[in-house]
């Protein structure tokens, strides 16, 4: 074998050896060399992983007993009996889960530029004008493995920042934040700035020569967001805009830098058949959504298409929608009504 | 989801679960809540519907993330509580007399654990709990070729934070 290995074919090696693979280590002392980093790393985590197993739920004579325990319990909180009793524990935990979730799924949507730059990044989404939500079977996509394809420079992108007031904000962002109805408790802002996603080629990683050395510039707009807060110092509503998202392809068309990402294994099969099911590509900023978190549907913001996310019990909605100048968006701790009257008052 | 298929799939699952929540939170009602609740999110979700080996993957990966946020929330807590100046939180192990000898060490491993991306987190767990690459891609949604990667990253990542955190 005389292709050089990297450190994934040397981890897989460790569990399933490759006798080629072995061959060539006579051959390339870097190898060599990089295989021995590598299974000191596993033997370092294993060593430390096998503690867990000391302290594993040992087989019990009573196992059998606690599981039907558990579903009898897990059953009764699947089906409650009518009349409904009071909620048990859990079913009070997965709505305050999907509340939690509505207002981390509007920041990142509005005022996180981070989140913004992984979307674009993924989706190639060339100029957000409309908004769709799409479902992850996964916690997150694997922005990781995604990084081996090339190069990510997120130059000065980062988190938005406190600033001192509305005015600072826009300042800040470029752009003018929405007429809030009174003064918030804090103010959040992010500059607008650029990220660049490089393809490079190499042995391993898939990406076809053609591709390597194309780029997919990502300009990422300001954002502002304004935080009201309860009365000891938890945010529990964001009034938010940010600017319009668009990503441009240099070296290579836009549509094949699309094609070949969404052809990567590393993407979930789901996701992918979502992405590629969106008709109008260029102008639709996908909004990443769990699949099991909270229900969301399309909404009509004063003539502006949008999505509003949870219920009317009051623990948390969210509405995101898109116009000319960018997206806005409001999220808290109230029921879905309530966050769509406030939207249309903006 | 049928009762009967969701009793079935309930009863085949829930010990490894248990189990595999214990790993990552070191107590066991703590533990059997993880897998709980990832059962009843199973219920309500369009996987239910898939063959086994689908569900058995989903199961895997969602209790392997709910142990470790919980996880984290603990030591959330914990700093939070030790930030104020209180006493410390702890979990109070199944047998209080495994805490001298190697509740340290296994918090430990836990805390290391916790701080690792979450993908790279439930490999090394998956893994390291006999899993074999390919139920480990299922449970991700990534490819077979892909677990090397997570691997060789987050043993890397654990190497490197287990020999920075203090015994």
């Amino acid at each position: 074998m005389s292709t050089c290995a990297d450190s994934a074919a040397l981890r897989a090696h460790l569990d399933h050896p490759d006798r080629a693979l072995e061959a060539h280590f006579d051959d390339c002392p870097p190898c060599a060399g990089l295989l021995r980093a590598v299974a000191a790393d596993a033997g370092t985590a294993g060593r430390a992983l096998r503690l867990l197993d000391e302290g594993a739920v040992a087989a019990t004579a009573d196992a059998a007993a606690r599981v039907e325990v558990a579903l009898a319990r897990a059953a009764a909180v699947r089906q409650p009996a009518a009349p409904p009793p009071a909620p048990a524990p859990r079913a009070w935990l997965r709505p305050l889960a999907a509340a939690a979730a509505v207002v981390g799924v509007a920041l990142v949507a509005v005022v996180t530029p981070g989140g913004q730059h992984a979307v674009a990044q993924l989706l190639d989404a060339f100029r957000s004008e409309r908004l769709a939500v799409v479902e992850l079977d996964v916690d997150e996509p694997d922005l990781e493995a995604l990084a081996a394809l090339g190069t990510v420079d997120v130059g000065d992108l980062g988190e938005p920042r406190p600033v001192d007031d509305v005015a600072a904000g826009e300042a800040l962002a470029g752009i003018t934040a929405p007429a809030l109805p009174s003064t918030p408790d804090e103010v959040l802002a992010s500059p607008p700035g650029e990220a660049r996603l490089t393809l490079r080629a190499t042995a391993t990683n898939g990406v076809p020569a053609e591709l390597d050395g194309a780029s997919l510039v990502v300009s990422v707009p300001g954002a502002v967001g304004a935080l009201y807060t309860d009365e000891v110092g938890n945010p529990h509503r964001v009034i938010g805009r940010s600017g319009v998202l668009q990503v441009t392809a240099e070296g290579a068309a836009l549509e094949d830098l699309r094609a070949f990402l969404l052809g990567r294994d590393e993407l979930p099969a789901s996701l992918r058949q979502q992405l590629e099911g969106l008709a109008d590509w260029r102008h639709t900023l996908p909004i990443p959504v769990p699949a099991d978190g909270p229900a969301w549907q399309t909404v009509d913001v004063g003539g502006r298409e949008g999505v509003a996310f949870g219920d009317e019990s009051g623990l948390g909605a969210a509405v995101v929608w898109q116009d000319g100048s960018g997206i806005t968006g409001v999220a808290g701790a109230m029921p879905v009504s309530e966050a769509l009257a406030l939207a249309a008052s903006l | 989801m049928t009762d009967d298929r969701f009793a079935a799939t309930f009863r085949r699952e829930y010990p490894r679960l248990v189990g595999l929540a214990h790993r990552v939170l070191g107590d066991r009602a703590e533990a059997e809540e993880a897998a709980q609740e990832s059962l009843l999110a199973l219920a309500d979700h369009p996987v239910a519907d898939r063959p086994d080996e689908e569900v058995r993957a989903w199961l895997s990966r969602v209790c392997a993330n709910r142990s470790l946020n919980r996880l984290r929330t603990r030591a959330r807590a914990a700093a939070r509580v030790a930030a104020v100046g209180a006493a410390e939180l702890r979990v109070v192990p199944d047998d209080p007399a495994d805490l001298a000898a190697a509740g340290d060490e296994r918090e430990r491993v836990r805390a290391v654990l916790a701080g690792l991306p979450e993908r790279q987190a439930t490999a090394l767990l998956l893994r390291h709990a006999g899993h074999p690459y390919a139920e480990i891609a299922d449970a991700l949604g990534v490819a077979v070729g892909s677990v090397g990667v997570l691997l060789a990253r987050g043993e890397r990542a654990f190497r490197r934070s287990w020999e920075e955190t203090p015994r």
